[in-house]
């Protein structure tokens, strides 16, 4: 019996702190702040690109309407919530939704009349070639686009409904923040192509409940405005100001248009893009990894007064070309800082690598007929950011990352499905989607 | 050419006036992860029992009633909800109760007696707001949005949660 207790005392002491492991597991995970959500200058910076994405898709395609759709979601995701029912705070699951919406029209406002108009060839409402053709030079075109992208955390909340079965719903949870961009376009063709819009940055507490009261009050809403400007749409300059400075600029240059203005390039030459972009990326917030200048008589509860800036400015080349149906794609990015920059955490200087960024991605269309696409597409990339081990449990600051996306458009309809790792896309998005998988679908409807 | 002009102005202002495109997209995506709509307010009364009010307006072509849910667990606000009110008998918990009132969308109050209530602690509840699948129930080769003759194995078979409130808590004593 003696000898029997001289083993059941360790065996309960081991069998005590294997069940302490496995149930606190949970609350053993990294646990995440969506500090960086804050961050209104960076939103602002996304739904630009997706506007500016969206107005390629319309010029490039000869639309005059065009309404789009994109949902996002990135899992797993733990954070410190507060649990009224305990009285206490504990990791609590939750899923990062991001959704975009846009509507923008686009039509002529003059048409030069054509000595020879083309009116022979009937219309087929499968074959785009026959009702979507280029603008005609000289013409001027007017459009206007609202759109809007919203992030926030939810909880889900597991409903039991006896034999009618089991469900789910969700719980907004933390601060929802939503970006709206009002804008006009002018288009002199193919000379001019201009943007301005005001963006419209709008953070919404959700109630206690896990409902949101919304109101979209324009007069209320902090706003950054945009400008953009392309010439021949080869050289563009776009812009973004907040109430009392220029936060970000870039300007592009496509090479293989602007040598196509005086000269015939040859098919062989891919299109090539050279661009310069500088961005007051770090500015001693809270949610920044680094402080500027120095660490000495700083912290996150400092006023603006006392807040330094640095500016970082990058420099990209984009290659792309199509072989029949097989399109490639790759870009590098380089990067420096305008000033010292030191890691909140060790106070040591942080030395930017040169390269930020580079991807490569691989496209093979299915189907071979005007108007309609099924393509597959694959990506790498590898990605550099200081903010990557400060916002997750991530060692380093870069990391490898793919995509896979599966593209269908039909003459009115494209819809669109996405899988992502580490993209670099969705992590310069939102540095805490780091290793986490990301799930994306998005459709539209033109005209 | 200018009429057609200011029609299509006019339209994308009376649009982008009164819901921002960021709010449409969120509210697409809070339909299809069934996202919490609509408050309600709950407390205890000594010798009642929890009584629960809310004010969903539900329209009448899909409804099937009203479900009222509670936290399984006391004191655990993320804990999974169970059913303890419906107008058919769903559930053999035994905080479970049947209120025929509930399958009348004008309805806005339940009482939890106190005779189904769990042990004192703090408790959340939620209303949901369910609907008829639409289904050819009369097997007439076309779809309805309701069965003519609606019954229990019809309702467990055939409805889902349309709409659900955010939650209340409540302190048992």
């Amino acid at each position: 019996m003696r000898a029997l207790h001289h083993y059941i005392i360790p065996f309960i002491v081991l069998l005590c702190i294997h069940l302490f492991a496995v149930n606190t597991g949970s609350f053993a995970q990294y646990v995440y702040e969506a500090s960086t959500l804050h961050n209104a200058a960076s939103r602002s910076q996304t739904v630009q690109q997706i506007f500016y994405q969206r107005w390629d898709t319309i010029f490039s395609n000869y639309l005059h309407f065009d309404a789009y759709i994109h949902l996002n979601w990135v899992y797993d995701f733990y954070v410190n919530s507060y649990n009224r029912g305990t009285g206490t705070t504990q990791a609590v699951p939750m899923r990062l939704v991001r959704t975009f919406s846009d509507i923008a029209l686009l039509f002529p406002v003059y048409t030069p009349v054509t000595e020879t108009p083309d009116e022979a060839q009937p219309v087929d409402i499968t074959d785009v070639s026959t009702f979507r053709k280029p603008w005609v030079d000289n013409s001027i075109l007017l459009g206007f686009t609202a759109c809007g992208y919203h992030y926030g955390l939810t909880r889900t909340v597991d409903i039991n409904r006896g034999s009618a079965g089991t469900e789910s719903a969700s719980d907004y949870a933390f601060s929802q923040f939503f970006d709206d961009i009002v804008a006009i376009t002018a288009v002199f063709v193919p000379y001019v192509t201009l943007h301005a819009g005001i963006v419209f940055n709008q953070q919404i507490e959700p109630n206690e409940d896990g409902t949101l009261d919304y109101n979209f009050d324009p007069s209320t809403i902090t706003k950054r405005y945009f400008t953009s400007v392309s010439l021949y749409n080869t050289l563009t300059w776009r812009s973004t100001a907040a109430k009392d400075r220029l936060e970000s600029y870039d300007i592009s240059l496509n090479i293989t248009q602007f040598l196509s203005i005086t000269t015939t390039i040859p098919s062989y030459l891919p299109q090539i893009t050279i661009g310069y972009k500088k961005y007051q990326k770090y500015n001693d917030e809270p949610y920044d990894p680094v402080w500027v200048s120095t660490a000495s008589g700083k912290s996150n509860t400092m006023s603006d007064s006392l807040k330094q800036h640095a500016t970082l400015y990058t420099y990209y080349t984009t290659l792309s070309k199509n072989f029949g149906n097989f399109f490639l794609a790759t870009s590098i990015e380089l990067q420096h800082v305008d000033k010292t920059i030191v890691d909140k955490r060790t106070e040591q200087k942080v030395s930017l690598p040169v390269m930020r960024l580079w991807w490569a991605k691989a496209g093979y269309d299915l189907m071979d007929r005007p108007g309609w696409d099924f393509i597959v597409w694959l990506g790498v990339n590898k990605f550099y950011d200081p903010a990557m081990s400060y916002h997750s449990k991530h060692s380093d600051n870069d990391t490898g990352g793919w995509f896979a996306m599966i593209d269908g458009t039909s003459p009115y309809i494209t819809l669109s499905i996405k899988a992502s790792y580490n993209d670099y896309s969705e992590l310069d998005k939102l540095i805490e989607a780091i290793d986490k998988y990301i799930i994306e679908g998005s459709a539209s409807f033109r005209i | 050419m200018p009429n057609k002009f200011i029609q299509i102005l006019l339209l994308w202002a009376i649009v982008t006036a009164n819901v921002a495109c960021s709010y449409v997209a969120d509210y697409i995506e809070g339909e299809i992860t069934n996202r919490a709509r609509f408050s309600i307010s709950a407390h205890y009364e000594a010798g009642t029992g929890v009584i629960v009010e809310w004010d969903a307006n539900p329209g009448n072509d899909s409804f099937a009633g009203y479900e009222i849910y509670m936290t399984k667990e006391a004191n655990n606000e993320f804990a999974e909800y169970i059913v303890v009110g419906a107008c058919y008998d769903i559930s053999t918990s035994p905080y479970f109760q049947i209120d025929a009132n509930l399958d009348n969308p004008s309805t806005s109050r339940f009482v939890h007696q106190t005779g189904n209530l769990p042990q004192s602690g703090i408790y959340f509840y939620r209303v949901g707001v369910i609907e008829w699948d639409e289904r050819d129930y009369n097997n007439d080769g076309e779809d309805e949005k309701k069965p003519s003759s609606p019954d229990e194995s019809l309702y467990e078979l055939y409805t889902n949660i349309a709409d659900i409130s955010g939650s209340a808590m409540v302190e048992i004593p």
